[in-house]
């Protein structure tokens, strides 16, 4: 297409390729919508951004009040929690020492059930059953994820709970950090399982097979070669399962008690295990319904919600950067 | 020495097969144990339609399920766009430089935030800020956060999984980028799309954390009785599940027990259903790539 | 003597007279009187090797002379790689993979149902086409078949790994960096390294799946001139594509091609200097002269 120049009539559009005419018209406004559409979806990528900084902004500045009116000080150090007494006349007790060791007690625990399970099953999908692990064992750990994580709760309320307390202690609901810690366990073997089985794939096959004509059994295969090489997989896998329990709110808070005691092991040695107690995420949501009437105490709440994140942020950089060094350092 | 290596190798590789034997039936187990005990409230047909009734026989998660599809279509309605256009764009035009990294370090970072912290987050922004009540519509928006970097990934995933056939053929024809994006691409990952969604879908169903703090108004007997005004509070299936236990005594109260399991079960059931149906298309989607490739 | 000078070098018959040869048979005889040692260390009868239904390999039949290098040659897809590693039952680890007939190391029937594979394997070690070191360090590398034979004190540990290192030509360069990563050695430095893993258990087979074709002339003549070193005391199998490098090496030479149904078939077996001056089968001619292959 040619503009006309001067007082030269236009040259009529030359036709396309099926013969059709092409029309000046439709190709502009072609253009145009190529232009706006990369605008609208980068609008949509950047939706992402808007959120994370919204999301900061609002935490922090609810949970402010907790620095300038409770203090750090005895927000981290004092264990006695009782925002809801006399709301308004501010003669409530924040500190959350309690729920902060009770979060990383009960991920502890759940970490050290879930990894064995989790390698068993990537070793199994990946190395000692491969076909019965794709056909059969990939959907079940689906379906697993698929679990609402209420169910969970539930099934450890009316299930694992009644078990407990046949070994715990009489008058103990068998709720605690051993119940909390097997609920979430189930609920994050299918994360560690997942990712590690991605790392044991991409270890390549001529060191299976360097290793196999060596002479070397198929556990020893396992066990020497393959799950060191997918090292940086696992890992990963474990702190994202950490960041996932970490998280975890509503299971954990139907079997582990919701009481603001530190169970004292020197007492009562692995019985502490079975003493109701509470965590970060449970102490947020017993507040849920307190949230407009009591400011402290929501701000408590918030601040604990901004550890959360922190906590689990910082294991996630932590991670990024020891992948990083390691490929840095490979020559 | 050889025969204590073989066994060895053999006892090792036992406890590996013994340990995902214990799970898989761990999780056989949960299903069927849900789903026999709210066998019952499952298969009585009042149970879909009427009200709850604590302390009595008869009750039902009508409302429940009622907000819980209410809460899945708003939800999906506000993220499935946004989500497909972030994958667009990170599939088709982003480049590779630092505004790039920063959008898709966003987009994980939103995905690892605990639902919690967004139900905590929906509150202060969707609910406080704006000066109104828990709706479902802050739900809804709450549940956009969470979902929102997921439907973005697959969306992404779903596009780089096409053929470059595909798309240079539409752009050797003179389509502009938007136009093969639109004509010819979505189209041709809809199948994987449409599986996406439906996971997507299927964690709305079982969320429970955000919603509680968005869109809840914790009791049991309050209900929108099937309203359908978006900034109207309601409990979802999951939100009721907790509530209950907090409300009432399922130990002492057998029929209050006999609900929950209901719901419960209904739960799992919902899980299973997505679960297949989006394997299924997962299914049907491939054989789709495999034609036009 | 280098391995270049060789090739100009007649080699030492036994004045054995040889017995007239019909063109196309492969006689045992022909190869154990022609090359100047007795003892066979291996043979192989009626090897059949199947991949599912599919036959890859048909009726292999070789004799492979102690202390000697053998070469099996052919065009590509000619099925010598699956003869080699059924050799040493690295094919068990294909699934669907089956092999019938008999492979003999010294008396004892390698593919026999009492057979165990992994005890062969110490005594008939491989080396492979792209050097594979493990990702640790080159110490733990050369000592990882001593590791899994079994306890064994430290310093003979050391001491064995050292020897290993020096046989296979390495140890000069590497002894003052023992503890670093495998994988900043060169090509060159990594297959030899390869090679100090399997001397380290000291075996008394060796086989090599086209270990040079990763690597440039100089390594490879490095290699070359370790193999009629490590000659006398281990048996070598070597598969190479490379003629020239079969002719420069080898006692005695194998040569296969493709057959009907594309399994792979023996042509032609004899000393190696025979073989490539007068081949007794015109399809073994037409290889070695280029007209195919």
């Amino acid at each position: 297409m040619t503009a006309g120049q001067g007082g030269e009539a236009p040259t009529p559009p030359a036709p396309g390729l099926s013969g059709a005419v092409a029309v000046p018209g439709l190709r502009r406004r072609s253009r145009l919508l190529d232009r706006v559409s990369r605008h609208v979806l980068l609008a949509g990528a950047g939706i992402n951004v808007v959120l994370v900084v919204l999301v900061v902004i609002f935490l922090l500045s609810r949970a402010w009040p907790t620095i300038t009116d409770i203090g750090l000080g005895s927000f981290f150090g004092s264990t006695t929690w009782d925002p809801d007494a006399g709301i308004g006349f501010g003669v409530g007790m924040f500190g959350a020492l309690a729920p902060i060791i009770g979060s990383f007690a009960v991920v502890l625990l759940a970490l050290l059930i879930a990894v064995p399970f989790a390698l068993a099953v990537a070793v199994f999908i990946t190395d000692t059953n491969p076909r019965v692990g794709e056909r059969f064992i990939r959907p079940a750990v689906e379906v697993f994820v698929g679990i609402p994580s209420v169910v969970y709760g539930y099934i450890g309320f009316i299930a694992l709970l009644p078990l407990l307390r046949n070994i715990a202690p009489p008058g103990r609901e068998g709720s605690g950090i051993l119940a909390a810690g097997i609920v979430l366990a189930i609920m994050v073997i299918p994360t560690i399982a997942t990712i590690s089985a991605d790392g044991l794939y991409a270890v390549p096959r001529a060191l299976k097979e360097g290793s196999a004509a060596l002479g070397a059994t198929q556990w020893q295969t396992i066990r020497r070669v393959l799950l060191p090489a997918a090292r940086a997989s696992i890992v990963s896998g474990i702190v994202l399962g950490f960041a996932r329990a970490m998280g975890e709110a509503l299971a954990v808070a139907l079997v582990i008690g919701d009481v603001n005691v530190i169970p004292s092991v020197t007492k009562d040695g692995l019985g502490a295990l079975l003493q109701p107690f509470t965590t970060m995420t449970v102490t947020i949501t017993d507040g849920v319904d307190k949230l407009a009437i009591n400011p402290e105490g929501t701000a408590a709440r918030y601040m604990l919600a901004v550890v959360l994140l922190l906590v689990t942020f910082l294991a996630i950089i932590l991670v990024r950067l020891a992948a990083r060094g390691r490929r840095g350092s490979r020559a | 020495m050889n025969r204590r290596l073989r066994r060895n190798n053999s006892i090792a590789i036992g406890v590996v097969r013994g340990m995902v034997l214990l799970l898989v039936a761990l999780l056989v187990w949960m299903i069927v144990l849900m789903l026999s005990k709210g066998w019952s409230e499952l298969t009585r047909g009042g149970f879909y339609t009427s009200v709850p009734n604590i302390g009595g026989p008869g009750g039902g998660i009508g409302p429940q399920l009622f907000n819980t599809i209410y809460v899945l279509v708003l939800s999906m309605l506000i993220v499935l766009p946004i989500g497909l256009a972030g994958g667009i764009f990170f599939a088709e035009y982003a480049g590779t430089g630092r505004v790039t990294n920063l959008l898709r370090r966003a987009s994980e970072t939103l995905a690892t935030l605990p639902s919690i912290v967004v139900g905590l987050f929906g509150y202060a922004f969707f609910v406080q800020a704006t000066n109104s009540h828990p709706s479902r519509l802050a739900a809804a928006l709450s549940l956009t956060v969470i979902n929102l970097p997921y439907v973005v990934r697959i969306s992404e995933d779903a596009l780089r999984a096409l053929p470059p056939a595909l798309r240079e053929g539409s752009l050797g024809l003179g389509a502009t980028r938007w136009q093969t994006v639109s004509r010819v691409l979505v189209p041709a990952a809809l199948p994987a799309l449409i599986t996406g969604a439906i996971i997507a879908a299927g964690r709305v169903f079982g969320e429970a954390a955000a919603i509680l703090f968005t869109g809840s108004n914790f009791s049991l007997t309050a209900h929108s009785n099937y309203s359908l005004n978006p900034f109207d509070s309601g409990d979802t299936l999951a939100v009721d599940l907790y509530v209950f236990r907090i409300q009432a005594e399922p130990n002492v109260v057998t029929d209050a027990r006999q609900y929950a399991d209901g719901v419960a079960a209904v739960l799992v059931l919902a899980v299973l259903l997505f679960n297949v149906g989006a394997r299924l298309l997962g299914r049907a989607a491939v054989r789709r790539l495999q034609r036009t490739a | 003597m280098t391995a270049i000078e060789r090739i100009q070098e007649p080699v030492a018959l036994s004045p054995v007279p040889q017995p007239p040869r019909p063109a196309n048979r492969v006689t045992p005889e022909a190869v154990t009187s022609a090359v100047d040692s007795p003892a066979l260390k291996m043979s192989v009868h009626n090897l059949h090797c199947y991949y599912g239904d599919f036959l890859a390999v048909r009726n292999v039949s070789l004799e492979i002379p102690a202390g000697k290098i053998t070469a099996i040659i052919g065009p590509s897809g000619c099925g010598k790689s699956t003869v080699l590693r059924s050799i040493n039952r690295m094919n068990d680890l294909v699934p669907g993979f089956r092999a019938t007939g008999s492979i003999m190391l010294d008396r004892e029937d390698i593919l026999g149902p009492t057979s165990d594979a992994i005890a062969m394997r110490r005594r008939v070690g491989m080396l492979f086409q792209r050097p594979n070191p493990f990702p640790t360090s080159i110490f733990d590398n050369v000592a990882y078949g001593l590791r899994i034979a079994g306890r064994m004190p430290k310093k003979q540990v050391a001491e064995i790994v050292e020897r290993a290192l020096e046989r296979a030509a390495l140890l000069d360069e590497v002894k003052d960096r023992m503890d670093r990563s495998a994988l900043g050695l060169s090509g060159g430095q990594q297959q030899r390294l390869c090679l100090a893993r399997a001397l380290a258990v000291d075996p008394e087979v060796i086989l090599m799946d086209e270990p040079c074709s990763a690597l440039d002339p100089i390594a490879t003549l490095r290699i070359e001139d370790l193999m009629r070193e490590l000659a006398g005391s281990v048996t070598q199998i070597i598969v190479t594509h490379n003629m020239q490098q079969a002719a420069r090496v080898s006692d005695a030479t194998a040569f296969m091609l493709m057959g009907e149904g594309r399994a792979g078939e023996l042509v032609e077996i004899g000393p190696t200097v025979e073989l490539f001056r007068n081949p007794r089968d015109r399809r073994t001619e037409d290889y070695i002269t280029g007209r195919f292959g």
